[in-house]
Parts: C-alpha cells; structure tokens; sequence
C-alpha cells in the first residue's frame, strides 16, 4: 500500500524552507523515568487521629470591649474584631502532621508540621480576620530576622550590635532584658514577666490585645489562655520568613560568588494589581488554519488531529525528529517536523502544506491527485510511511508489525487486540492477537451491518426504524459480545459450533474510533451509501469493561468493579458533510483544554457541547488516555 | 524601673559588646557542665507530671526557675562572677581615664 518514499528525480527533491520560525520555542524537556522523578509535593503522614485531652478552658475572664480601631506597623488603620466572651469549649483536637520540604543552605531540611490550630480564642481571631490575621505577623517576623537572626557577624569592640541591628526595647520601661512581646494588632512592644511585672499584660488589660509574639523566637502568645500556643499557619509562616532571610543572606554573605542566591519573591497586593493591568497576553501559538489545496479537506483533518495530539506534539517537539540531520528524501517525518516548526513559528495565517502534499503524493499515490479522498484511508497512510520513515521502528515489513514497535505513531495509536476462539464442546481455547491503529465502530440501523468474521443477517428494509440506539457503549458491548463463528472448526474435536470473543489485550495510548459510515444498500449491488445514523459518543468513557482483564474476571465470576479504571477522554472528532462521493470534512479538536473547530483555513472557537452534538457527521473519534505510563513494564499492564 | 542611662555601667556592658561576651561565656559553661541537660530533664518531668496541654509556661517557668537555681555548680557561679567584677573594673577604670 505504500512504501517508502522514493524521489522519482535523480536529485533531492528538499522542499526550501518557506518561513524561518521567529520564535523558536524551546523544547519540552523528554520525560524522566520515573525513579529519577524528585517528589516536591508535600508528603502528608497522617499519624494515629487520636482524640486529644480536652483544653482547660480559659476561666471567666471577661474582656474589655476592643472596639478602638488600630493601626498596624504600616499606618493604615485597621479594625480589630471584639472576641466574644466564650463558654469553655470541649475541644478534641486531631492529630495530623505534615511534612514540609524547606530549602536551606545545604540541601533542604523536613520540618514536622502537625496541623493543630491554636487555642479557640485564636479560631475566632482567624475567622474575624479571615484572610489578614497573618499580615501583621509577617511584618513582625520579617523585622524579627531582621533586629534578632541575619546581617552582621557576632558583637565585638565598637559594634555591640553585632548579630541582627537592633534589639529591641519594651516602648514603657525601656528595657531589653527578659522577654518582649510584640503586639499583633498595633504597634506596641512590651516587656513580659521580668521581675514580676509585664507591660505586655498591662497592654492587653487596656486594650484587649489577645495575641502576641515573642520578638526573637516569634512563638505566638494568647493572653486569655496565658501561655505561647502553636499555630501550624504561623509556624508556617515564619519559616517561610526564616527561609527568606537566610536566602537574603547567603546572597550578602558570599558577594563573590558567580551567582546569586535565589531569592523566592511573592509579589505584595499592589505590585499584583500593577501586573495585571501592565500586562497583554501574549497569542496563543500552534494554532493555524490549513489552506485547502484542491479537494484536500480529507488530509487538513487529519493533520490537525496529528498537530493537536499531545504525544506526537511533544516528540517532534522535542526534537527527536530533527529534519536537518534526516537524509532520507521525501522523509514524511520531516514534513511533520517542518509543520510543527511552521505552526509555533507565532505567525496565526493559514498554512499551504505545499511540501507535505507533495510527500504524501510521492509515496500514497492512490491518494495523489486532487479528487476527494477519505479522510481514514490518509490516517492509514500516514501511520504507514510515517512507520516507514521513523529511526526508531523496529520492523521493516509492515505485516510483521507488533506491539513492541517504538515508532511514535504505532506507540500513540497502537493496540493489541484478541480474539478468543471457544470451543463449544471441549472448551479449547485459542487467542489471536492482532495490532491494530483504530476500533473499527459499526452502527446498527439501517442497511447490513457487516460483522467481522462474516457477513451476516439480510438486508433490512430501508424504512424499518429499529429503537437500537447508537452509542459508544452499545457499539462496543456488540462489539465484544460473544458471537457464534462461521466456518471454523475446532483443531481438537472438530466441532463446527465455535464462540468468538473480541477485546482489547492492549489499550493505546489514544484510542481511535472508526464509525462504519459505509455501507452498501443491497448485498448483491456493489453500491455504497452513506450512514448517517446518529452516533453518540461521551467526553470520557472508562474503558475497563472491554478489555481482555475483564473478560477474563467476568468468566470468572468476578464483577467489573474490582477492575481498576481506564479513563479516556475525548480530545479530536473528525467530521464528515456530505454524501458518499463528494463532501466536506471538518475536525473538532481540544488544544490546551479549549476546544476549536478547525475547517480548512478556518479555525474557529467552540463548546464541547457542539462537538459531542455532531453525532450524524461523526467519523473519527479519538480518546486520550488519562495517565500515560512512561515505564514499558507498566505500560504493557494496561488492559 | 528607671530607664538606663547612657553613662551607666550597665549600658558600658551592653556597648561594649561584653554583656554579649559574657552571656556566651555563661551559656557554654553551663551546657558543658551539664547544667542545661538536667534543666531540660526536669522540664520534661514536670510536662509529664502535670499533663501537656495542661501546662502553663508560667508554671513551668516557675517551677524550673528554683530547680535550677538550685542545680548550679558552683565553679561556674565562681568563674562567672569574676568575670563581671573584671569587666566592670575595666569599664570603670577606662570612665576614671577620660
């Protein structure tokens, strides 16, 4: 059907590169195996929930009414919120814990986290002051780390400061010894419990400040329950602070370093409004139209299909095809590499696939010319030369293809089907396996319906409306239901009553589906009509329930809920208008999670509600798989 | 209590960065003697004692603070106080030059 890619010239036949790309994206980087893939997110370790012993309530203190507004460290005046007086509370506190990753100098360090929240009067501040009760603190540890842990080098002779710039003072007595109490609601610093008397405490009896924080070691105190509460929020914010000034200063520490220390920046309320009213967008690229070239509405369907889908995105992306080191002529693969470079080169004009036409002519030249031609014979095709062209295919004839090739269109596309050949009497059973690029979907209504094996059943009269409906799932259980086979006798017993069961041993990672759209009217004139019965499809379809495991388990007894889920999602459609001869095709594709309508040079926005209403134009379907497995072992435990 | 004056021999401590000095010193003294660890011990037993969500640092505060009054070895009473009866000599012996 097609072989390689010969040039009927003596001399290369290289297309010119029509356009340099502008903005050459930089590629992807090629996937890790997975026992080289750092874990960053969070590892949360869920230790023994046991009920905690109850708290001792805080004892009828009645609080004084706060009700003056305050202001904070940056002058802007700020509402504190009355606590209510609260009955004592039963608390049972769970016990959770959280694993934090924090980078240091030297590596990173795993903090303990556990997930406690403070004492209930600290609930109520937290729900008061929902989305601010960290703002204050955050300035005081930042002005901690500043007085107390980073800048200069131990107190010597004439610069007693030394360590931190300046400790502070408790703002009534003056003093530095003890411990000082920072206010959280206003500017206050006070000195707590050195020799029996605590200006903190005096604070809060006039002015209803619940909660403070220890300047240097920045642990939060609660004065209706007179002791230092922990708080995961807070202890989590002042590592985050903790961390930052230690960046800050390693950067100032080692000036001659060739590089400067990153420094995690989080940008202020502010500065995220100016961002985002500086800011333009930037057009999305790898989105263009096709040119149609005469009658070649088939080919652009399917090539968008190609350009949209993930997989074969990335590799070419990714270089692993590179056409300035391929030197075989007329390399199909390289008319894909040219494409994807011509599609994210930023410019949004429809594309002439002038040179890819021309390669696809020179080695399918059943489908040169310009007369209409089927968009599922070009796919076919396509795969085919594409196979043929690939480094890393690993056969040469095409009939010996297996499910082991690492071409990138039979690792997209590829499936391994079986068939199960029962014997009725003595039970023998045969497999065969068969790889195949697509699912071959045939709809019941009217005209035959042709079932693999044989053609089977009359012709149906033409206004019989049968009540089958035609979606995916009916399709596929018919599909794989257990049929009686013609013409095959057991080996063992030679019984001629046989069973055939048809899944899938192999999922693909994409999954294609044919809609059987032709179909001939009588059995005994050749002519083809088309079928337009309504094909429904979903947008995601679990497809455990026809793979060979579950066949398998339901033979044995088992259900279909002990299997695990293979999930596929919808990702292309192609359409077909029109009628046997003549028609046009369009294609529904989802690119970046937004689904477009690509028609020709037309590339237009739509709803997915669209493309699942294009049930009577259906063609091809095709299904992504959820999580692709990078690991071969794990990948041939699919289905 | 009255603020501290800049002339005073408290804050000559504080300036001259050996109020520093001497807390370091203190503070490795009492951690080689072992003084901190049994500090910490007893901590831990009254922790238990009472119940840890019951505690109060106030009340751990006082009970440790007599503990460990009690528990400091002499040497470093000693050793420490002379030191501070040096600097200060020192810092009066540098006011008395000016």
């Amino acid at each position: 059907m097609s072989g390689k890619g010969t040039s009927k010239a003596k001399s290369k036949a290289r297309p010119k590169k029509l356009i340099t790309p502008k903005n050459k994206i930089p590629p992807p980087p090629a996937p890790l195996p997975p026992s080289e893939v750092v874990k960053l997110e969070p590892k949360i370790v869920v230790v023994n929930e046991t009920d905690v012993k109850p708290l001792k309530p805080a004892g009828g203190q009645k609080l004084s009414k706060a009700t003056k507004a305050a202001t904070n460290k940056k002058g802007v005046k700020r509402k504190v919120e009355p606590l209510e007086t609260q009955p004592p509370a039963q608390l049972t506190m769970e016990r959770r814990t959280r694993v934090i990753r924090v980078p240091k100098k030297n590596g990173c360090e795993h903090v303990t986290l556990s997930e406690e929240s403070g004492c209930e009067h600290l609930k109520v501040y937290k729900k008061n002051n929902k989305d601010s009760y960290l703002d204050n603190f955050n300035i005081i540890a930042e002005l901690s780390m500043h007085w107390y842990h980073i800048g200069l080098p131990a107190p010597q002779e004439g610069n007693p400061n030394g360590r931190g710039l300046c400790p502070q003072k408790c703002f009534v007595c003056k003093t530095r010894e003890g411990k000082l109490h920072a206010c959280i609601d206003c500017v206050f610093i006070g000195c707590h419990r050195i020799n029996n008397r605590s200006h903190a405490i005096e604070h809060y009896r006039s002015e209803g400040h619940t909660f403070a924080v220890d300047v240097v070691r920045l642990d939060l105190f609660c004065y209706r329950c007179d002791d230092y509460i922990y708080d995961s929020a807070f202890r989590r914010s002042k590592i985050q602070q903790e961390v930052h000034a230690s960046e800050k200063e390693s950067n100032r520490k080692d000036p001659n370093s060739k590089r400067a220390r990153y420094v995690s920046w989080v940008p202020t309320k502010e500065e995220t409004e100016k961002i985002r009213k500086n800011s333009t967008l930037v057009p999305c690229s790898g989105l263009r139209g096709l040119y149609n070239m005469g009658a070649t509405c088939f080919m652009n369907a399917v090539l968008q299909v190609f350009i949209n889908n993930p997989i074969i995105k990335n590799y070419f992306m990714s270089d692993k095809h590179n056409k300035a080191l391929c030197e075989t002529a007329g390399c199909m693969c390289c008319e894909f590499d040219n494409l994807f470079q011509e599609f994210f080169s930023g410019e949004t004009k429809p594309y002439p696939p002038c040179s890819f036409l021309h390669a696809m002519w020179l080695s399918s030249t059943e489908l040169a010319g310009y007369n209409e031609q089927d968009a599922h014979e070009f796919y076919m095709a396509a795969i085919n030369k594409m196979h043929s062209d690939s480094k890393e295919k690993t056969a040469d004839d095409l009939n010996k293809i297996d499910i082991k090739c690492e071409c990138i269109m039979h690792k997209t596309f590829g499936g391994l089907f079986q068939s199960r050949i029962k014997c009725k009497k003595c039970n023998r059973v045969s497999i065969i396996f068969e790889h195949l690029v697509e699912w071959q979907i045939h709809l019941r209504g009217n005209g035959i319906v042709k079932k693999k094996g044989g053609v089977n059943g009359g012709s149906k009269a033409s206004n019989e409306v049968t009540e089958t409906k035609n979606s995916l799932f009916d399709c596929l259980d018919r599909c794989t239901a257990e049929e009686q086979l013609e013409g095959y006798t057991c080996e063992k017993c030679h019984e001629q009553k046989n069973t055939k069961r048809i899944s899938c041993r192999k999922l693909p990672p994409v999954l294609v589906f044919i809609v059987e759209r032709f179909q001939r009217t009588t059995r005994t004139t050749s002519k083809t009509s088309k079928n337009e019965e309504e094909f429904e499809f979903p947008e995601e379809i679990n497809m455990a329930p026809w793979t060979s495991r579950a066949e398998e388990v339901l033979e044995a007894g088992g259900s279909l809920d002990d299997l695990p889920e293979y999930k596929y999602k919808l990702i292309s459609v192609v359409n077909h208008e029109g009628k046997i001869n003549t028609g046009h095709y369009t294609t529904y594709c989802k690119n970046r999670g937004q689904w477009f309508l690509f028609d020709d040079h037309a590339v237009k926005l739509a709803n997915v509600e669209d493309v699942l209403q294009s049930k009577r134009k259906a063609y091809l379907c095709f299904y992504m798989a959820e999580t692709i497995e990078y690991d071969q072992a794990q990948e041939m435990a699919i289905g | 209590m009255s603020e501290t004056t800049e002339n005073e021999p408290k804050y000559k401590l504080y300036e001259t960065s050996t109020k520093h000095h001497l807390k370091s010193l203190l503070v490795k003294k009492l951690r080689d003697s072992g003084w901190t660890n049994n500090v910490k011990k007893r901590c831990g037993e009254i922790i238990k004692a009472e119940g840890a969500d019951k505690i109060k640092i106030s009340q751990l505060e006082d009970a440790v603070l007599s503990y460990g009054r009690e528990m400091l070895p002499e040497e470093v009473k000693i050793e420490l106080l002379q030191q501070i009866s040096d600097s200060l000599d020192s810092i009066i012996s540098s006011k008395e030059k000016t």
